[in-house]
């Protein structure tokens, strides 16, 4: 199998999963008891979305879908839509289309998630490594305290934790808000925990495994430093493993952001969508939650080609189907 | 023909046998395990308290009390202090754990159900029936599972059960793939052929044979799916699409905790610190679990 | 290139072990000398790669040299700091793997791997070293190294895998080389001229110890051998005359069962049984319980190497061998 018939069965299988994500979740929303207008007037506080705005909103939505038209027709016009990049207007915010509230949002949540990841790309890989090479010592064993702490506690909680520190107990940093660097600080400290953990636990087993490895020996007998030949022998090899682990993790923190923009205000597209779900907004839902996908399966489809450059073995064989039988299931690793 | 008749049984009793010390040697190690253990002991105490919420509360969750507002640490009547409404925290804290607690096993059975049931036909029927399945799990797998909780969430309201709900169906995938995992595994040994060969029905070997063989691993997937259920839980609550108020959640405490966090800063630390506790103490009993099957034992 | 003879002597190695401490090598002495060759021969778990990681320094964590001294050319390896010891490794003593497949980083072409000991010791530049790595893959009978030497190990045969590997042992052209099992990862044909490889090494003053339970490739190539059994050295001479008339039980347990070339590929079983466990090494001489002459006093008394011939040339440690002299 060449690498263009790869990647294009890879592309047309996405294709696919999101159009079931879309019909799942289409199905799913038109079950959902009560709609954007009941919500509106059964909350107190909704004087600036109520009587003209709520109008407005009726008046999109039937000049977009028709009024009494079948579910069935309502999801081939929003599919339709949706392969063109356009989602039609938001019920909340009647005057802007969902596909720019993503164009706004994205940008935000993707810059927190991205210095998150390479936050803890720059943490994980040196304490994994450190606490592979001292395996057994005090600083493995920090290390695997840390990794609990990053496993166990959502980012969110973190966050609250931050919170009580910076905020209350040192009196600096805001809590909420979006309004320059320092506000940017804690919801990307809240994030980089978890991804942390679950990129040192694999530096360190897939360290762990390379130390073993004969070659590492070999280049010691040839009179290697250790140093040089922990990151030019071993490193590079335990490393090539992570990145599949990356995908999952970046998709992770995409979503994660949903939680840490709630608790600190941050408008991005994960705010949206939380209030998408709260208020029953359909369009912004179903846009967003579409957008999630599409980044989730992107990114797992990078992170695979990219597995695949790395690997010399896997770049020569010119094919991606051989390394994908050879390349060791990162599940199996032992944690 | 005798022979025929006693093989199987023997096999299983064999099996039995086996599993019983392979059992017995995994709670040695748990045990000695000190961490795990006392973690064990905390998780148990939570789950009794939580059983025990309406007796060892002094308050209902919702009972207001118009003199203590915003009532600080030790007050009289009120050792945890009060929240905005007058609310005793101590006790909301309480029937907080219930609800975690109660959602998030709910939840983890309720998807131990559907991965038992999907994984076991895929992996025993095979064919067709398996690449059907297999190819919803694929999906599943490709929507991120906070996403569609929050979406189950909004469409099937926000009682306890339909977070519940919500949280397990958005979690079954790996343990389902797990199943049919080691039903491909156990379904070739020649026990199970021997007793598919007396004409033992499917459901009987998925029972009897199979099952018990894939519980180890599915044990220790469900007790790290355990703390994260209660984090989906609170997480939920957080956005303000859990358990419908006023039921209490350590996720809608928090979120309330946030708004007055200069005025009652214990409004935020004190289900923040039983929170994490929480979590940890459930984390660490998975770790001891996943240890003490973990017969390679290279990586402690 | 100097000429020096590596010269072990009383060598002890110990695993430390979480309730004990495991020698796995005791007292194990022996020299060679430039452009000899000498077989240390042994089943798997008798101490002779142990004995060699030793010298080199680099056993695992566990491990530790308890006594002894392993001289090159007049410097005893082991008192050396860590940072001397390095410069030893790669340029005077080069080791060669059993497994290429496994010894040669998969991800690094083989111009990296000939070429970085050569700077890592500060031989030559870099242009140098890839023109004498270059030249010895020529050497080794790469054909086409120029081109070869872009390429990553997986993409050559196993052959050329293997020559390659003991390429990277001879760029640096050392005084000792130390080869593990080099052939019994190869078929007949290519274990051959790997064989000549070596021999061509050795004819040039490059002083070699093979690791090996293969007779058939110690009696082609070697000058000396060592039989090890449980971490001890149990009977040492010119391999020629211990084929001819081996003087332990064991040795000539081991010579009968696989004389013909070919048989490498079975795992050596010359005696009936397993060789001990370290943990429960058996009283007086470890190999008496699989024995077929063992009396009494076998199991009660320690047995150290004794001269077995006039010239002093053969050792043995069996009591009832030097009797029968």
């Amino acid at each position: 199998m060449s690498f263009m018939t790869y990647l294009g069965k890879r592309v047309v299988r996405m294709v696919l999963s999101l159009i079931a994500v879309s019909a799942i979740t289409f199905t799913l929303l038109q079950m959902a008891p009560g709609n954007f207008a009941d919500i509106q007037r059964i909350s107190a506080g909704a004087a600036q979305f109520g009587g003209a705005g709520t109008e407005d909103m009726v008046h999109a939505f039937a000049s977009r879908y028709g009024d009494d038209i079948p579910a069935w027709r309502q999801y081939l016009i929003f599919m339709k839509g949706a392969a063109t990049w356009d989602f039609g207007p938001s019920y909340k915010y009647p005057t802007q289309d969902v596909q720019d509230i993503i164009a706004q949002g994205f940008p935000i949540s993707a810059t927190i998630a991205l210095i998150a990841v390479a936050l803890s790309l720059m943490i994980a890989i040196p304490i994994g490594v450190y606490a592979a090479v001292r395996q057994n010592s005090a600083a493995d064993h920090g290390t695997m305290f840390l990794i609990t702490l990053g496993t166990a506690l959502p980012n969110y909680l973190t966050g609250v934790i931050l919170v009580l520190f910076f905020t209350l107990t040192l009196g600096v940093l805001p809590s909420s808000g979006w309004d320059g660097p320092q506000h940017m600080i804690m919801p990307v400290l809240a994030l980089v925990l978890g991804p942390t953990a679950v990129l040192a636990r694999y530096v360190r087993s897939s360290m762990l495994e390379t130390l073993r490895e004969e070659y590492v020996v070999a280049a010691l007998a040839k009179g290697g430093p250790r140093a040089t030949v922990i990151t030019r022998h071993a490193l590079g090899n335990s490393l090539i493993p992570i990145v599949t682990v990356l995908g999952p993790l970046l998709a992770a923190l995409m979503t994660g952001t949903v939680f840490v923009e709630a608790l600190f205000r941050i408008p991005g597209l994960g705010l949206y969508f939380a209030q998408a779900a709260a208020s029953r907004d359909m369009p912004l839902l179903m846009g967003t939650a579409l957008f999630f996908a599409l980044i989730l399966m992107t990114m797992n489809l990078i992170v695979d080609l990219v597995y695949g450059y790395l690997d010399p073995r896997i770049r020569a064989a010119g094919g991606v189907n051989r390394w994908r039988r050879s390349q060791k299931n990162p599940q199996q690793q032992p944690a | 023909m005798a022979t025929l008749t006693e093989e199987p049984a023997a096999a299983a009793g064999v099996t039995a046998e086996r599993a019983r010390s392979h059992w017995s040697r995994a709670w040695a190690r748990f045990r000695a395990n000190r961490l795990a253990f006392v973690s064990l002991i905390f998780c148990a105490l939570l789950i009794v308290t939580a059983l025990a919420a309406p007796w060892i509360a002094p308050y209902h969750f919702s009972e207001t009390d118009p003199d203590a507002r915003l009532a600080p640490l030790l007050t009289d009547g009120h050792l945890l202090g009060t929240d905005l409404l007058g609310r005793d925290i101590f006790s909301r804290l309480v029937y907080g754990l219930r609800t975690a607690l109660f959602v998030a096993f709910g939840a983890e059975l309720a998807s131990l159900v559907v991965a038992i049931l999907i994984g076991l036909s895929a992996g025993y029927i095979g064919g067709r029936v398996d690449q059907g399945l297999m190819g919803i799990t694929d999906v599943m797998y490709a929507f991120p599972s906070y996403i569609f909780a929050i979406v189950l969430v909004t469409v099937m309201g926000r009682s306890i059960w339909a977070v519940m709900l919500a949280i397990g169906i958005s979690s079954w995938v790996t343990q389902a793939r797990l199943v049919r995992a080691q039903v491909l595994t156990v379904k070739e040994r020649e026990y199970v052929e021997a007793a598919r060969s007396m004409g033992a029905s499917g459901v009987t070997i998925s029972l009897r044979y199979i099952l018990p063989n894939a519980i180890g691993p599915l044990l220790v997937t469900t007790s790290f799916a355990i703390p994260a259920a209660i984090g989906a839980e609170a997480g939920l609550a957080l956005l303000g699409l859990g358990v419908q108020p006023p039921t209490p959640s350590w996720g809608s405490m928090i979120s309330e905790g946030t708004s007055y966090i200069l005025a009652a800063p214990h409004l935020l630390f004190l289900p923040a610190t039983l929170f994490a506790l929480t979590l940890l103490a459930f984390t660490w009993v998975g770790d001891g679990i996943r240890d003490a099957f973990d017969t390679s034992g290279e990586d402690r | 290139m100097s000429a020096s003879s590596l010269e072990v002597e009383g060598l002890r190695t110990e695993f430390v072990l979480r309730d004990r401490v495991l020698r796995v090598v005791d007292d194990v002495s022996f020299t060679v000398k430039p452009g000899r060759a000498l077989a240390i021969v042994g089943e798997s778990g008798s101490g002779k790669s142990v004995t060699m990681r030793s010298v080199m320094r680099l056993l695992p964590k566990t491990g530790r040299v308890a006594g002894g001294r392993a001289r090159l050319g007049g410097t005893d390896l082991l008192g050396l700091s860590e940072r001397q010891m390095r410069k030893v490794r790669g340029r005077d003593i080069g080791m060669v793997f059993q497994n290429a497949m496994e010894a040669l980083n998969p991800t690094l072409t083989l111009e990296r791997q000939l070429t970085e000991h050569l700077l890592w010791h500060g031989v030559c530049d870099r242009a140098e070293a890839k023109r004498r790595a270059i030249q010895t893959l020529g050497d080794v009978g790469i054909p086409e190294p120029e081109q070869r030497i872009r390429t990553y190990p997986f993409q050559l045969s196993g052959g050329m895998r293997q020559r390659a590997m003991i390429a990277t042992a001879m760029v640096t052209q050392p005084s000792v080389l130390i080869a593990d099992e080099p052939t019994t990862a190869v078929d007949v044909t290519v274990q051959r001229q790997l064989l000549d490889l070596l021999a061509q090494l050795k004819a040039r003053g490059t002083g070699v110890i093979m690791i090996t339970h293969d007779l058939g490739v110690a009696r082609y190539f070697c000058d000396d051998a060592i039989v090890m059994y449980a971490g001890r050295v149990v009977e040492r001479g010119p391999i020629r005359q211990l084929l001819e008339r081996p003087a332990h039980p064991y040795t000539a347990g081991l010579f009968s069962s696989t004389l013909e070339v070919g048989a490498r590929h079975r795992p050596l079983q010359p005696v009936p049984g397993a060789p001990p466990d370290l943990a429960h090494r058996p009283p007086g001489c470890a190999f008496h319980p699989r024995c077929g002459q063992a009396e009494q006093r076998c199991g009660q008394e320690e047995q150290p190497l004794l001269p077995w011939s006039e010239d002093g040339q053969r050792e043995v440690a069996c009591w009832k061998a030097v009797q029968h002299v």
